[in-house]
């Protein structure tokens, strides 16, 4: 007998992680392209899955999606082994690859129902979830045309579509933006947003495009070389990569641009010869018009260095912090190993 | 509800409870190109056959014995698409999905590996019928012509839908064998050449059918039928769950569903060949028919069990999980379970088996010979096979059950080869005289035992008999080899408890 699968908030409410993997390897001969990965997932979170090319990611995510088996360890989706429950880790995981073929002679409805019937699903639940899923991912009116014509763009939606047609608790993509152009990638950015926030779905998506996942993701893991590196919230990651997990203050980038004029120069170096001594302030570097500087203090010490700053007579037209992205993290915190 | 929703809906209700492969592979077929040019090209050439036999005939149509005449014709063309396009469709259909990186999406849905070959299968069927039903009016029309045979007609066509299927079945097997690229270019090329040969065969069978009468109210010739029909049906069996078994997941089971069948097999034939002793007295199964089935039988046991006995001998979680937890019953399948221990285990059981077949046939003292030295052939080379493959993954993880099973074969080349090198380098005289030297040779060997048929040939019982003990002695050699090994897969198995949580969440090795 089937056993009935679990809604996200019966997921939610076992307060077990959407997707765990413990201990994971996955060895090719001497290569070792999964090493001792270990990382969760709760629902309604987007986890971003970062590393260079031959990191392992793709090869996580294959075993969680049941495509591999692990040399060693294991990774559960809503609590089942991949290894031992392969059917049931199935019915609750979605998987984008980051590249699908596509079948001839075939629309967009037919290929939807073709995986909707390939799911179990039946009579009007079928014909519900493909008409879900033709208004989420809004390819209503190309629901006639042949898949084998759809544009990159048109294409990934169809293949997001293909992954939510069973209603998963869990996602996983691939490079799911790759290829697309920016209206495409914005659009598609804008749909999984939506799939944790209003369907609580557990995402989790790797990317090259490191700006965009830092938008959306809630947490990342960071892997190079079959190893975690860092993994965690965003937030989690670019403190521990300072050496400081408890305090909120730490270096930022800070940015101050003063009025140009026929005395820029001279109102330069008294602006830089101000920065200097100033405390909490390190690395000056002045160009033209503009000085950059690591700040070590909070955002009351940013906020006093303002004040002080115009009291002291600099015409600051610019002050701003640029805080460190998650493209940042990831080129600290990764050595560029391949392997 | 119009009478078109209300057809539409029910057409919905009733899809839904079909394969979905069969549904999407039916619809895609009757879209392709490939589909609608052969299904043309069928009428066409059916029609011109009508119109120019017609016109040849002249007359004579309404006298002559025109009606088997055109129904070879109409024969001919419905077999080349049932035999040719749509066997080669299925292979097609399984590499295009690798082809084309859809696979892996449909591996991860909910279909089981069965549903994907049944429903491949199926969806070449639903082709097939309506490559009839378009062939069907032209078979109507040869119904009124002089010449023409219903009882005949009815038993090519159904022999031709039956013999698709089977060629169908093997061309998907076939198809999951590689996942290579450049091995796939390789199989479609001998894929093409397999069908082309068996879709002549085919028609050079019927053509001497055709020009004959069936015997239908001769019995033996019902036996010959009824023995095909099995026959077939089992290795079609055989074909289905080599099919299922490379679709199927890693961790799972892929060895039990062919073990079966391949036990079935053997029972299949010698449960005929009893049969047939016991309708008709023993002494109607001639000795040179149990002589043919023990050549099938040992043949059919080397190849399996040299497959069987060089598995690896992890049994994951999830097979484990799945045995039955009843002690009898563990003890019962243990044996037909996935590892190369109990894959000798399964091989052992049915050479004795085979052995004690014989013996209680009381069939002449040359046959039992046979049998028993074929059946300790059989145990020796993939005793040896099973022993090389746990030596070799002693030595490294890297050895592979297929380096095991290319070692076995070589041995068993060298070991043919091997009473004849001296004379091959000038060191001795050919001779033509069987020396016990040859023992290594079970082709000749077989040979010698059975040219000692009711006196005949030139070799007396000592030299048979100083070949079975040797060959005896070394078969006992390699069962003491691998004793331990088959009590330890055995009793792996039948002693096996559940796995404790602990163990279900520990990190193991699964490869």
């Amino acid at each position: 007998m089937i056993e009935p699968v679990l809604s996200a908030a019966a997921i939610d409410q076992r307060g077990e992680p959407a997707l765990e993997l413990r201990h994971l390897h996955r060895f090719f001969g001497r290569l070792k392209a999964v090493d001792d990965v270990s990382f969760k997932a709760w629902p309604g979170q987007v986890m971003g899955f970062i590393g260079p090319n031959g990191a392992g990611k793709t090869t996580s995510m294959r075993i969680l999606a049941t495509l591999d088996t692990p040399t060693a360890g294991d990774a559960f989706v809503c609590g089942y082994s991949v290894v031992d429950d392969p059917d049931k880790v199935r019915r609750y995981l979605g998987f984008m690859p980051d590249s699908f073929g596509k079948y001839a002679n075939m629309n967009v409805v037919e290929y939807l129902d073709f995986y909707a019937r390939a799911y179990g699903l039946r009579d009007a639940q079928r014909r519900d979830a493909i008409e879900h899923v033709l208004v989420f991912t809004e390819l209503r009116k190309l629901a006639d045309k042949a898949i084998n014509t759809l544009s990159k763009g048109m294409s990934q939606r169809l293949g997001l579509g293909r992954c939510l047609i069973h209603d998963p608790q869990v996602m996983i993509l691939d490079e799911p933006a790759a290829g697309l152009d920016p209206r495409a990638r914005v659009e598609l950015r804008e749909l999984i947003r939506l799939l944790a926030t209003e369907m609580k779905k557990t995402v989790l998506i790797s990317s090259h495009i490191l700006t965009e996942l830092g938008e959306i993701c809630d947490s990342a893991a960071i892997i190079e070389a079959g190893q975690i590196l860092a993994y965690g919230t965003v937030d989690e990651i670019q403190r521990k990569q300072h050496g400081d997990s408890t305090e909120l203050t730490r270096a930022r980038s800070l940015h101050v641009r003063i009025a140009a004029g026929d005395d820029a120069q001279s109102r330069m170096l008294g602006l830089e010869k101000w920065l200097l001594e100033q405390p909490l302030i390190n690395l000056v570097q002045c160009s033209g018009a503009a000085a950059i500087f690591d700040f070590e203090g909070n955002d009351e010490d940013q906020q006093r260095l303002l004040h002080n700053m115009l009291a002291a007579g600099h015409p600051v037209i610019e002050f701003y912090g640029k805080t460190q992205s998650l493209e940042d993290a990831f080129m600290n915190i990764t050595k560029g190993i391949t392997q | 509800m119009s009478a078109g929703d209300k057809f539409f809906h029910l057409a919905d209700y009733l899809t839904d409870r079909l394969n979905p492969i069969l549904v999407k592979e039916t619809r895609q077929a009757l879209k392709s190109r490939q589909f609608i040019i052969t299904f043309m090209l069928l009428l066409t050439v059916a029609w011109l056959i009508s119109v120019f036999g017609t016109v040849w005939y002249g007359p004579a149509i309404e006298y002559g014995s025109a009606g088997r005449a055109f129904f070879v014709a109409y024969y001919y063309v419905i077999g080349f698409a049932s035999l040719f396009v749509v066997p080669f469709g299925s292979f097609r259909s399984m590499l295009n999905e690798r082809d084309h990186n859809t696979y892996e999406l449909l591996s991860i849905s909910t279909l089981s590996p069965r549903q994907i070959v049944n429903g491949k299968l199926l969806s070449s069927m639903v082709q097939v019928f309506i490559y009839y039903s378009a062939i069907a009016p032209f078979i109507a029309f040869t119904s009124l012509l002089q010449g023409f045979d219903l009882a005949m007609v009815t038993l090519f066509l159904l022999a031709g839908l039956l013999w698709s299927f089977f060629v169908s079945m093997v061309a998907l097997m076939l198809s999951t064998l590689s996942s290579n690229r450049q091995w796939q270019a390789i199989n479609t090329i001998g894929m093409i050449g397999l069908l082309l040969w068996q879709m002549s065969a085919a028609f050079g069978m019927s053509a001497v059918g055709l020009s004959e009468s069936i015997p239908f109210d001769s019995e033996e010739f019902w036996w010959v039928l009824v023995s095909l029909l099995v026959g077939a049906g089992s290795f079609f069996l055989l074909a289905q769950q080599i099919a299922i078994s490379r679709l199927t997941f890693e961790s799972d089971n892929r060895s039990s569903g062919i073990r079966i069948i391949c036990t079935l097999q053997f029972w299949l034939l010698w449960g005929g060949v009893w049969a047939y002793a016991y309708r008709y007295g023993m002494a109607a199964v001639h000795e040179d028919v149990i002589a043919a089935c023990a050549t099938m039988s040992s043949i059919h046991w080397l190849i399996a069990g040299l497959i069987f006995s060089t598995e690896p001998d992890h049994v994951s979680r999830r097979v484990r999980r799945n045995v039955s937890r009843l002690g009898a019953i563990r003890f019962l399948v243990a044996p037909w379970l996935p590892g190369g221990r109990r894959g000798l285990l399964v091989l052992l059981i049915h050479v004795l088996m085979l052995a004690i077949f014989v013996r209680l046939g009381s069939w002449d003292l040359w046959v039992q010979n046979m049998v028993l030295a074929a059946a300790l052939y059989v145990f020796i080379y993939v005793a040896i096979g099973s022993a090389i493959g746990r030596l070799g993954q002693m030595v490294t993880p890297e050895f592979r059950p297929a380096h095991a099973r290319v070692l076995t074969i070589l041995i068993g080349a060298l070991g043919m080869i091997a009473p004849y090198l001296p004379a091959a380098f000038g060191f001795t005289r050919w001779s033509n005289a069987y020396s016990l030297g040859e023992f290594a040779n079970p082709g000749r060997t077989l040979i010698i035992i059975s040219e000692t048929a009711y006196g005949s040939g030139s070799h007396n019982n000592a030299t048979v008999h100083g070949v079975l003990l040797i060959l005896t002695a070394i078969a006992g050699v390699a069962l003491l080899i691998n004793l331990k090994a088959m009590f330890q897969g055995f009793s792996e198995m039948a002693s096996w408890k559940s796995a404790t949580a602990a163990e279900s969440s520990s990190v193991y090795a699964e490869d």
